[in-house]
């Protein structure tokens, strides 16, 4: 899979600062099309309006847990191949466990930097 | 063990320790050792129930007296008025502080990533990932409210069921000590214990090692 740094990304989380932090982190990666969703409801709404190459999501979120979003993303015929990483401070190794078995692309733990979220990218795109 | 059969067991551990010394035991002998077990449980019994009774009230009446020094810190300056504390609402405000500290300081970053453009070279390089490296210092603001939203739950926790239990007290003793004096909000989930960082979570090396077949 080769990257498409034009591609449209959406950024899932509660927090308005975390949002931000990741939409400036992919601009430093080359990625200016993020769209930005509060929770996990919010975030499949927009998903069935608009085709994303990337969800980067949070996941304690309320009412709509970030888990429950990648869930019903896999099980959507439409979405389920969107790449889907989990980004959360949740890095106890059984919910990690649950969100592989659910189907995430990737996992990040917070804090983190751009480096990390560079090579968590390419681990589902290939280098860039 | 239970109350009866601790002290069944005593009565008969002394029963046959006598029985031993004296080969037969008289009515008498039966009925000193039976005064002597109930007199020690007894005793027993009372200094512990005492010292726990003291124990609770005393973190009841320290968590109110906490309470009373966080109102004197918000009286009205002009009044005097003295608002009801409610320690969610106090954790909140810091929440909503660092929050607010957050965006000035990625404001900022804004700022510096704009002035930088166009330079060129590696000083706009240098630049740009000064700027990055505030962006990522911001994020503790997201970990802070996730850990204060844990406090949160923890103290709520301990506030309801140290007044519900000095309540019962005072209920048992007839005494007006232990009234609740909860100010704090909403019903109390266990499971919110649970959420949020762990102090010593797993790295992302860790996090790495479980997701081991995930390579590109």
């Amino acid at each position: 899979m080769t990257v498409d740094k034009n591609m449209q990304i959406l950024i899932v989380d509660d927090y308005n600062t975390m949002r931000r932090i990741v939409r400036n982190l992919l601009k430093q990666l080359g990625f200016e099309n993020a769209d930005e969703a509060a929770d996990g409801a919010e975030a499949f709404e927009k998903m069935k309006q608009k085709k994303y190459g990337l969800i980067v999501s949070d996941w304690n979120m309320a009412p709509m847990t970030g888990l429950e979003l990648l869930k019903l993303v896999r099980a959507d015929p439409n979405l389920k191949m969107t790449p889907f990483i989990m980004v959360t401070a949740e890095s106890k190794p059984e919910n990690v466990m649950i969100a592989k078995q659910a189907g995430v692309s990737n996992y990040i733990v917070k804090p983190f930097n751009a480096e990390t979220l560079k090579t968590k990218m390419a681990s589902v795109f290939g280098p860039f | 063990m239970s109350t009866q059969a601790k002290l069944g067991d005593s009565l008969l551990k002394n029963l046959m320790s006598q029985r031993e010394q004296k080969g037969e035991l008289s009515l008498e002998d039966v009925g000193s050792i039976l005064q002597q077990v109930a007199s020690d449980f007894t005793a027993g019994v009372s200094e512990m129930d005492v010292f726990l009774r003291e124990e609770i009230t005393r973190m009841a009446e320290y968590i109110d007296q906490a309470k009373k020094e966080l109102a004197d810190m918000m009286k009205d300056g002009a009044s005097g008025t003295t608002h009801k504390v409610n320690v969610s609402e106090q954790l909140d405000a810091v929440v909503k502080a660092t929050e607010h500290a957050s965006n000035e300081i990625m404001n900022v970053a804004d700022a510096i990533q704009a002035a930088a453009a166009g330079i060129g070279g590696e000083k706009e390089q240098q630049l740009m990932d000064a700027a990055t490296k505030l962006y990522e210092a911001c994020s503790f603001q997201d970990l802070t409210g996730q850990r204060i939203n844990k406090v949160i739950s923890i103290i709520t926790y301990m506030d309801e069921k140290l007044h519900a239990i000095t309540h019962l007290f005072s209920k048992v003793s007839g005494g007006a000590k232990g009234e609740s004096a909860t100010i704090i909000k909403g019903k109390f989930d266990e499971k919110e214990l649970l959420n949020g960082p762990q102090l010593a979570q797993p790295t992302q090396a860790d996090i790495d090692a479980l997701f081991g077949d995930f390579k590109a």
